[in-house]
């Protein structure tokens, strides 16, 4: 009898939208962030109005939602955390994500949500493990300095589910054992206030070369280990992101997703890894590595870029924010041209390469170019007929003298 | 009030046989210390004499451990007498752990400096590790007024860091000798120093350590309240920590540890000002690291607003053409009240306001995450709220 286990693929959602692109685009679960308690203090976080209509989605597409609740928590930020975990729960909330020691117990007086640990209370190893389960734990996110092989033996000794990141940016120090910003720029890191200081150039005493970045860690991806995350049943993998677009979040969901869906069915070649690795490629990232899926880190983890994070081969042009039968609309965030070619990204599918023939603002005005951060129209023809909203759109890098003809991707 | 050190000689032995209020001496061994230089046999040592000297050691084993070397770290430690050591101090939970179900009888000093700030999380782990929980090392983060308040409610003694080096950062990573020469007679412990310094930070040179259990990064200021004792004492704070590693000479890292007690008691303000290093104490009257974070949301001022008031949110604006909205919910046109832009700002809507559709067709309705269009007024800016009438939330 065919296993048809698989690996949850959970994605980040700063947003409402980002949670619908997340979940159109193939995630099983999101998680998000609430007003309070959680370690993004500059993101826009969700009310508890989005959350409604967040799990609702979610729910409608058999999708989770987790809430955030990481951050580590003075007495007077956990007025207010009963209550709101009682609304939590009466509105469907699949899970929520604990750091803190405080925040957990108080989750379990006042509710019965399912307690996922967060990676900030850095669970390294199985002991830890038994620990977290006297306080009521059902999955471990453990630390990223885990192999895929050790976070398995955790899951298999503990019999608690364990979840793993699979993609996104890396701490350099272990995770909640990071204080630069409180004592240096008087932010708390534990409580969403991180300025990323180790992303900083720093200069080493006595050393005569320029400053250099030897904190900062390259962007992890697991696009090669994914047998491993199989055979090692880690329940959940976890794309990092809260703070990124729609872009990223809808190329790692669709990547992510495209990878478990052909493990499963057998049907991974090196050419299909190759058009996975080439679209996470095209998104904003530092260097990619393996980070400690399967050795501990070493030095060749480090990124050593001075200047510019974004190795992106593509730039993020937009979103469909809306369509009737004749018409996609627009919402970009850079500028456009009559002649620009684009690629349209449908969650499922092949990519779609065209060349912008038609513009027509909101007023239904021809236009040949049109500036960024604003709404546009281009005419939905045959090939454009199952786009639909939150369908995310890249510019090629390279812009072409227009030409009229179609140019499709094979 | 009493005091520990750490210890690594006889020497340093020695000097907290005559330091006043000091009866607890810590140790390192390198295969469970961050900052560990001792073999397990010099650690066995020390902890005998400092038995026979009325002095009680703890082991410290303060590294955060994952699987594999968790695992090897406690096979080789399973066989070693740790019945010598008054109690164990750990840092990673599996270590706390393993200490309880495998050694019950042993106590353990549970360091909890980063992430417990709050009393609920304080008595967690009181809670989960019972009886073989006997001290608490609680964070320099905290301000004197909740480590007064825990020192009162906590089953367990409590422990601060009254002077010593503030570690910012732990990596498991080597992160300085890709870049650093390494002494070769320094091979077989490796251990490297330096300090590291950005322009962000106005180029202060925070001290840096790369040891065989990773790199770690310290303020440029030491710690220091010993001036500040007298509540806490009052409070029942079990042990202020005097970690003077950082000022060790020819291996020896207790140095000066007996006069250091004495001037505590005698005239802890003339120490203050004679300390070896710079010196703060950031949060010891307050902590106020998240006073700015209500300054960095852009959208927090609306936040109240994205509810079921929220109709609908400008999402563009094309100058002196055409103002476009998204709709946040399914609304009659009936319901709207007025605007509320991003600054805070209430604004009617203009009286003459009519929304059309994609199609260019003027409607009463609309449809929830529909676009609606209008002709362009004055200050309308994307993020601004379209906003419906209370009584008919």
């Amino acid at each position: 009898m065919m296993n048809h286990w698989k690996p949850e693929l959970l994605a980040p959602a700063k947003n409402l939208e980002r949670l619908k692109v997340a979940i159109l685009y193939g995630a099983d679960a999101v998680y998000v962030g609430g007003q309070k308690y959680g370690l993004r203090a500059r993101a826009d976080n969700f009310t508890d109005y989005d959350l409604k209509n967040g799990v609702a989605f979610a729910h409608k597409y058999n999708a989770k939602v987790y809430v955030t609740l990481n951050a580590f928590l003075h007495d007077a930020d956990l007025e207010g955390l009963g209550d709101y975990c009682q609304f939590l729960e009466s509105i469907g909330i699949d899970g929520v994500i604990v750091s803190d020691v405080g925040v957990l117990r108080v989750v379990r007086k006042s509710s019965n949500l399912n307690i996922h640990l967060s990676t900030q209370a850095s669970c390294l190893n199985s002991s830890s493990a038994e620990l977290w389960k006297q306080f009521g734990v059902k999955r471990l996110i453990v630390g990223r300095e885990l192999s895929v092989a050790e976070t398995g033996l955790i899951g298999e000794k503990s019999g608690i589910d364990v979840e793993m990141f699979i993609h996104g940016a890396m701490c350099m120090a272990y995770s909640g054992h990071c204080t630069i910003s409180n004592f240096t720029a008087g932010r708390d890191s534990n409580r969403g206030g991180c300025i990323q200081s180790c992303r900083l150039p720093y200069k080493l005493e006595n050393q005569d070369s320029n400053p250099i970045t030897f904190m900062s860690s390259k962007d992890l991806w697991g696009v090669h280990k994914i047998e491993d995350f199989f055979k090692h049943k880690i329940c959940s993998l976890k794309i990092e992101g809260r703070m990124k677009s729609s872009f990223y979040v809808a190329m790692t969901c669709k990547a992510y997703r495209q990878l478990i869906d052909a493990y499963l069915e057998g049907t991974i070649t090196p050419e299909l890894l190759e058009k996975i690795a080439s679209n996470l490629e095209s998104i904003p990232h530092r260097d990619y590595s393996s980070g400690s899926l399967e050795n501990p880190a070493d030095s060749d983890s480090v990124f050593g870029q001075l200047s510019g994070n974004n190795r992106g081969t593509h730039e993020y042009l937009g979103i469909v924010i809306d369509t009737t039968s004749d018409y996609l609309a627009l919402q970009l965030l850079e500028p456009l041209s009559v002649g620009d070619e684009i690629q349209i990204i449908p969650p499922k599918g092949e990519i779609i390469n065209w060349k912008i023939t038609q513009l027509l603002s909101v007023m239904g005005e021809a236009l040949d170019s049109i500036q960024k951060d604003s709404v546009v129209c281009i005419p939905r023809v045959d090939i454009l007929q199952d786009i639909n909203q939150f369908t995310v759109i890249r510019l090629s890098r390279q812009k072409t003298v227009y030409k009229p003809e179609l140019v499709t991707h094979s | 009030m009493q005091f520990n050190t750490f210890i690594s000689s006889i020497s340093d032995l020695e000097r907290c046989v005559n330091a006043p209020n000091l009866q607890e001496v810590l140790l390192e061994p390198l295969l469970l210390a961050r900052q560990g230089r001792l073999s397990l046999e010099e650690v066995e040592f020390l902890a005998s004499e400092a038995v026979k000297r009325s002095l009680h050691p703890v082991l410290v084993w303060d590294i955060l451990m994952p699987e594999q070397i968790m695992m090897e770290i406690c096979q080789k430690i399973s066989q070693y007498n740790l019945s010598k050591f008054s109690a164990i101090r750990v840092c990673d939970p599996g270590a706390a752990w393993w200490v309880k179900t495998h050694f019950p009888q042993l106590k353990i000093h549970l360091i909890v400096e980063t992430g417990n700030h709050n009393l609920e999380a304080l008595q967690g782990w009181c809670e989960v590790l019972s009886d073989s929980l006997e001290r608490l090392i609680l964070s320099i983060e905290l301000p004197e007024k909740q480590l007064i308040e825990y020192c009162q409610k906590l089953p367990v003694g409590c422990e601060i860091l009254g002077v010593g080096r503030i570690l910012l950062f732990y990596s498991p990573r080597s992160l300085l000798s890709k870049h650093l020469s390494v002494n070769s007679s320094d091979e077989a412990i490796p251990y490297l120093e330096t300090t590291v310094a950005s322009e962000e930070s106005h180029n202060r040179p925070f001290p840096t350590l790369e040891t065989v259990h990773g790199t770690f990064m310290f303020l440029d200021k030491d710690q220091f309240i010993l001036d500040q004792l007298a509540s806490l004492e009052k409070a029942g704070l079990q042990r202020v920590r005097l970690d003077l590693r950082h000022l060790s000479q020819d291996g020896n890292i207790a140095v000066n540890i007996d006069n250091i007690c004495q001037q505590i008691l005698d005239n802890p303000t003339t120490l203050k000002t004679q300390w070896h290093q710079p010196i703060r104490a950031p949060f010891f009257k307050a902590n106020r690291t998240t006073s700015i974070f209500h300054r960095m949301k852009s959208k927090a001022k609306l936040a109240g607003y994205r509810n079921e008031i929220g109709l609908a949110e400008i999402v563009a604006v094309e100058s002196k053409t055409a103002v476009i909205f998204y709709a946040l919910q399914a609304f009659e046109f009936a319901q709207i009240n007025s605007l509320i832009l991003p600054t805070g700002e209430e604004r009617e809507l203009p009286e003459d306001i009519e929304f059309r559709n994609l199609q260019g067709e003027v409607i009463k309705k609309c449809d929830y995450e529909q676009i609606l269009i209008t002709n362009w007024f004055k200050k309308a800016m994307p993020g601004t709220l379209l906003l419906g009438k209370i009584e008919n939330v």
